[in-house]
């Protein structure tokens, strides 16, 4: 290893190498995530050939502007901890993040790689490895400095968009209460994203480690239907609105449509 | 596909909300990403072909290059070129009228427009045929009475260069994500999340 480390031509050397995928018949009759994960030595090779640019064009390009560099050097060098711990001050949901962003068109369409005709460093696969594999080795956000400041705010929606607002919210010692009218949290990452791109158990440790944290879910209940939003309003301090968009639209001149999407 | 998710993780109401593919012609239209996950939800189901119709060629696909890539790996046939204009048939689907497009000048946004070619109507057969054209805001009807306005698409205003971030017209309500930008990406939902907490905090002054 300490012979790859002194390597800086690692990206000549080493192509780019995605996770092998799933054989075709797995693929075509299950609904299974298609890829396989990492294994620890292709996980730190092809984060090794990250070229460490002084002004990282995939940080910019990447919309929560993630530490990437650091965190490719982190996993090169074996600490996955460290890099779960950094992962998580820029990303609410990094392992999910890595599962199904475009990266093609943020992250790694930027690497300067890429651009150089080599293959871009393998981003989003190496985003998913640190915190799937530092879950699995107990890791858990860092609560231990984290003083509350006895505000609670509201959140309606747990997709994305509440989730973050609550990690956020956590982790400055404010209380969040997210509502939801699903029987489980992830809004479209658990109802609409299918589970060959994401399987389900991904949200459900998710849930896990977020209710260690201190967030309170309120499942099964539609706020202005089971709750009235004049509660709501009345009994935090503030609120936020996660609520998404269910309207399908409509096909033009299409008259008889076959909607298979909308449930809401 | 959301029935189907409900179907695969034993959420349904109702046996009826689940729609089944299995020895059936699909026809999926659309070439975003919504397609691709019809596409590749329904040869999982068992689909005898599956079909994707598009109003463009390959090259003004909106969909990802890494799902189109998978979708073909794993059967999906791509018609290119073809605007559909009527679903045939009368209590079931028979087929979908389709007319030939040629690629013409770009648009004022500079994507090229898909200009249809006189006389070329085709018939494809199909027993379904899903229409994935993508997703519109859907304002809740109580957000009138709490004071949180909408643009003219239904879209919560909520500017995250306002004097607190991503604060609704009501000062105590903040919000983010699709409702506010219309469909995009679960990392620019998680974006604005953190950013609205940031925001709320401000608020608060915490
Ligand atoms: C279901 C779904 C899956 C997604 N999957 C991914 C993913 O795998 N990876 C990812 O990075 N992001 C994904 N996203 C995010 C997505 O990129 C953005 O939300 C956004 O681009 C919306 O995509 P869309 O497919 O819903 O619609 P669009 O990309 O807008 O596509 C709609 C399609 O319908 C066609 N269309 C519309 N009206 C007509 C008409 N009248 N006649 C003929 N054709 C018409 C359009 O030409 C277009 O091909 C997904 C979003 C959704 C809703
Ligand atoms: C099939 C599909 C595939 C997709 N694939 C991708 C992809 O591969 N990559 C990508 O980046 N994006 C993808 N997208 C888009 C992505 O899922 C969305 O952009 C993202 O989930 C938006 O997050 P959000 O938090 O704003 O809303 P949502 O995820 O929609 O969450 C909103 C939540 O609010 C809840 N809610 C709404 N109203 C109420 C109420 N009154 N009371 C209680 N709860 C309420 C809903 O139940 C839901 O759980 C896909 C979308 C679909 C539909
Ligand atoms: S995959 Fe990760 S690094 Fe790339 S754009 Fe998405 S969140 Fe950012």
């Amino acid at each position: 290893m300490s012979e790859r480390l002194n390597n800086v031509f690692q990206f000549v050397e080493v192509d780019r190498k995605d996770p092998k995928k799933k054989p075709l018949i797995t693929r075509k009759g299950q609904f299974v995530e298609i890829y396989k994960p990492f294994e620890e030595e292709v996980a730190k090779d092809q984060s090794h050939r990250c070229l460490e640019c002084g002004n990282p064009y995939c940080e910019w390009k990447c919309p929560v502007h993630n530490y990437i560099p650091n965190w490719l050097k982190l996993v090169s060098e074996g600490n996955i901890m460290e890099a779960a711990e950094l992962s998580h001050q820029t990303n609410s949901l990094p392992e999910v993040c890595g599962r199904v962003c475009p990266q093609d068109r943020l992250c790694e369409g930027a690497c300067t790689l890429g651009e150089g005709g080599f293959g871009a460093v393998t981003i989003g696969s190496v985003e998913k490895y640190i915190t799937d594999t530092a879950f699995a080795l107990g890791w858990r956000p860092d609560m231990s400095k984290v003083v509350p400041v006895n505000k609670t705010v509201a959140i309606v929606g747990a997709g994305p968009a509440g989730l973050a607002c609550a990690d956020i919210l956590v982790r400055n010692g404010v209380k969040p209460v997210v509502f939801d009218r699903n029987p489980e949290i992830g809004g479209l990452l658990t109802f609409g994203i299918p589970e060959f791109k994401l399987e389900k158990s991904v949200m459900t440790l998710r849930r896990e480690v977020f209710e260690e944290m201190g967030v309170e879910f309120v499942l099964g209940t539609s706020v202005g239907d089971d709750v009235p939003f004049e509660h709501i309003l009345e009994e935090y301090d503030a609120v936020f609105l996660g609520m998404g968009t269910y309207k399908a639209m409509k096909g033009g001149s299409l008259e008889k449509i076959f909607l298979v999407f909308m449930k809401h | 596909m959301v029935s189907n998710v409900n179907h695969c993780q034993g959420f349904e109401e109702d046996e009826s909300d689940f729609i089944n593919f299995k020895g059936k012609q699909v026809i999926v239209l659309g070439g975003g990403d919504t397609a691709m996950d019809c596409n590749r939800t329904s040869i999982r189901q068992g689909a005898k072909s599956v079909s994707c119709v598009y109003r463009r060629d390959e090259e003004n696909m909106p969909g990802s290059r890494r799902e189109v890539k998978n979708a073909r790996e794993e059967g999906v046939q791509f018609l290119f070129n073809r605007q559909p204009v009527e679903i045939i048939g009368k209590d079931k689907v028979e087929g979908i009228k389709v007319v030939e497009t040629v690629m013409g000048a770009p648009d004022e946004n500079g994507r090229r427009k898909a200009e249809v070619v006189e006389g070329s109507e085709q018939i494809i057969p199909a027993d379904a045929v899903l229409v994935a054209f993508g997703f519109q805001a859907s304002p809740s009807p109580w957000f009138d009475k709490f004071g949180i306005e909408t643009d003219a698409y239904g879209r919560v205003i909520a500017p995250k260069q306002g004097k607190f971030m991503y604060q609704t017209t009501n000062e105590k309500i903040f919000a983010g994500g699709d409702m506010v930008r219309g469909s995009d990406l679960v990392v620019t939902a998680i974006d604005e999340g953190r950013k609205a907490a940031d925001g709320i905090m401000d608020y608060l002054d915490i």
